[in-house]
């Protein structure tokens, strides 16, 4: 049994296959997002904040176990373009999403101090985390990396890991106003946004462009019906790029008319 | 609304303290980054075996073109040597059930194969033999290998016929067993084996060989059988040698470039061993002296002709009887302007005057 989806090389099974470790992991963000939200700031969120908050715990599960966890570790680019779409930008700022309220509040009775307090402001000032999300995003999409990480279980937790954290350092700036940039104007999220999405579309273009698959994990896994490696690292590429720029739009979007809001009430009646 | 709220209750910095903090923040990040990148790369080594192979490389092999005949899948005798004579031919045993390598590897070459010119594509043939014919039926076969490419010739026939053809390339035999639930298990030799146009195989691509790697090896391996097109060979004739003995081979080489070449390897697939000579004056006795060859020099605008008396090419122990008039194909390696292939055509002592006389084409 292995704890973590990792290659296997081995013929692809609809057999249903435990992943202990993906369950400790979900189970450990479960109790962390229970520690924050529980008691008051539980009974404060809105539906949408805790509809946020259940959707980006049951987007990272579905992430990260059976089947696309394993599909994404070593049969499918494609997959694994769907598995970072739902890790660092659909988990990441649903979870951020729903704990805005209770980060906020605990953030606002017991103000951070010392060497995590400087860590945290340093790691999400927008500049920071911006650089941080978009060296995550190159790093872990090398052949190189994919290619001797995917195959031992630690290397695949690192990457989902590195999306995660990656995703959630992007994300905060956006969404939690705390500790450091309470004053993150709006049209500067916009330009956030982009100055964000700019390895993930440089990887997406490489994906759809390269004329051999770049990943030797995909390319020898046993294949799939109805898909070739070659295809499978274009549509992956795809994914990634009007995935990602789906919901990047779709934040922009709502950054957009949150802004043009605040306008329309500074406007002297 | 609650939360800006409770935003706007916190102490902002000031834009020169953010500003400050952006500048601070550069240095470290900068920092962490490349330890980020530092530590996902630098682990990646390791040695423990895992299914996937990552950087393969061509095994280097010598091996002439082997006979064999097996049947195709639309029920025809394929002589493997005859048939696929002249061409860059990729020959790899496997079966239709093969749940990885076999499908991985074809599909593999296949991409790379796809990416070459349509006369280079010509000048390749894929052969398929499977070593499980009792589920490997034509059909089956015709099916695998089209989900490929349809030109693709696949071959069947008796498990000790497969055997040999195996054997012919060194490699063992397929294995045939069951495993403790009863299903069949294939153990077999997976590399492709690469016979050039010279009809000796020099390479062969183990599995995990990635199509980058197909594709940076076809045409240097099309190149080896590409001569140069200031080269070529004429006027090649043998006379039909008396009896068991060996066989004289004669032809004219012409060097039309600017550059020096030399002739360096003969070859008359099926025929028998081909060695180059020389008649050599010897000044001791006065009395000329054949002697083997490794090249014949061909200076740049030269032309060189072999011809009874001086420099020929000899068909030792020959592998069959030659009938006057009779044509087959020549392979002519020169040192730098690849493989040259003519066509010989057999004579008699009694046509030895015409053969000679006939000139030059220019």
């Amino acid at each position: 049994m292995q704890w973590w989806c990792s290659a296997q090389g081995t013929q692809w099974s609809w057999r249903w296959v435990a992943y202990p470790g993906v369950w400790l992991f979900v189970a450990a963000a479960i109790a962390i997002v229970v520690s924050l939200v529980r008691g008051e700031p539980w009974r404060r969120m809105s539906f949408g904040h805790r509809a946020a908050l259940i959707g980006g715990l049951a987007s990272l599960w579905v992430a990260l176990d059976w089947p696309l966890g394993p599909l994404a570790a070593g049969y499918l680019s494609f997959a694994h373009a769907i598995q970072f779409l739902m890790t660092a930008l659909l988990a990441a700022p649903l979870l951020l999403y729903g704990l805005r309220i209770a980060i906020i509040e605990k953030a606002a009775r017991a103000p951070w101090s010392g060497l995590p307090a400087r860590l945290g402001r340093l790691l999400t000032t927008p500049l920071v985390a911006a650089i941080l999300f978009n060296v995550i995003v190159a790093v872990t999409h090398t052949p190189k990396v994919v290619d001797g990480y995917m195959k031992y279980p630690f290397g695949a937790f690192v990457i989902d890991s590195a999306w995660l954290v990656g995703g959630l350092l992007f994300w905060w700036s956006i969404i939690v106003p705390v500790p450091n940039h309470g004053k993150f104007p709006l049209p500067l999220k916009l330009l956030y946004l982009l100055l964000g999405t700019l390895f993930h579309t440089l990887v997406a273009m490489i994906l759809v462009s390269a004329e051999f698959p770049l990943y030797g994990i995909y390319e020898m896994a046993p294949p799939f019906p109805l898909i070739d490696a070659l295809s499978d690292q274009k549509l992956a590429g795809s994914v990634m790029e009007l995935g990602g720029l789906g919901l990047i739009f779709f934040a922009a979007t709502i950054i957009f008319f949150k802004w043009a809001n605040e306008d329309r009430k500074q406007v002297p009646q | 609304m609650r939360s800006t709220a409770t935003t706007r209750r916190l102490p902002a910095p000031s834009a020169g303290r953010r500003a400050t903090l952006a500048a601070r923040a550069l240095g470290p990040v900068v920092a962490l980054a490349l330890a980020l990148a530092c530590l996902l790369t630098a682990c990646s080594r390791s040695d423990k075996p895992v299914p996937p192979a990552a950087d393969s490389t061509a095994v280097a092999i010598a091996l002439p073109r082997p006979s064999f005949t097996l049947t195709t899948t639309d029920g025809r005798p394929f002589e493997f040597q005859k048939e696929t004579a002249g061409t860059l031919t990729f020959l790899l045993f496997g079966y239709t059930h093969c749940p990885d390598v076999c499908p991985v590897h074809l599909a593999n070459m296949t991409a790379a194969l796809e990416k070459l010119t349509t006369a280079d594509r010509a000048r390749t043939r894929v052969v398929f033999v499977t070593v499980d014919p009792d589920r490997d039926s034509a059909s089956v076969l015709r099916k695998f290998l089209d989900a490929f490419n349809p030109s693709y010739v696949g071959l069947t026939g008796r498990r000790s016929a497969i055997d040999s053809a195996q054997k012919s390339v060194n490699f063992a035999a397929a294995i045939l067993s069951k495993d403790s639930a009863g299903a069949p298990v294939v153990t077999h030799s997976a590399p492709v084996v690469v016979f050039t146009e010279d009809d000796s195989a020099h390479v062969m691509f183990p599995f995990g060989t990635r199509q980058t790697e197909w594709a940076r090896e076809i045409p240097k391996l099309l190149a080896r059988g590409t001569a140069a097109a200031t080269l070529s060979v004429e006027r090649a004739y043998l006379v039909m040698p008396i009896g068991d003995a060996p066989a004289a081979l004669y032809f004219t080489a012409r060097n039309r470039g600017a550059t020096a070449d030399s002739v360096v390897a003969v070859q008359v697939p099926g025929a028998g061993i081909a060695t180059m000579h020389e008649h050599l004056h010897d000044l001791a006795s006065g009395a000329m002296r054949m002697v083997a060859t490794s090249a014949y020099p061909l200076a740049a605008g030269a032309t060189m002709r072999l011809a009874p008396g001086g420099a020929h090419v000899m068909i030792e122990k020959p592998a069959r009887v030659y009938t006057r008039g009779e044509r087959f194909r020549l392979l002519v390696r020169f040192a730098h302007g690849g493989v040259v292939t003519t066509e010989v055509s057999v004579i008699t002592y009694a046509d030895l005057d015409t053969a000679t006389a006939a000139p030059v084409r220019r």
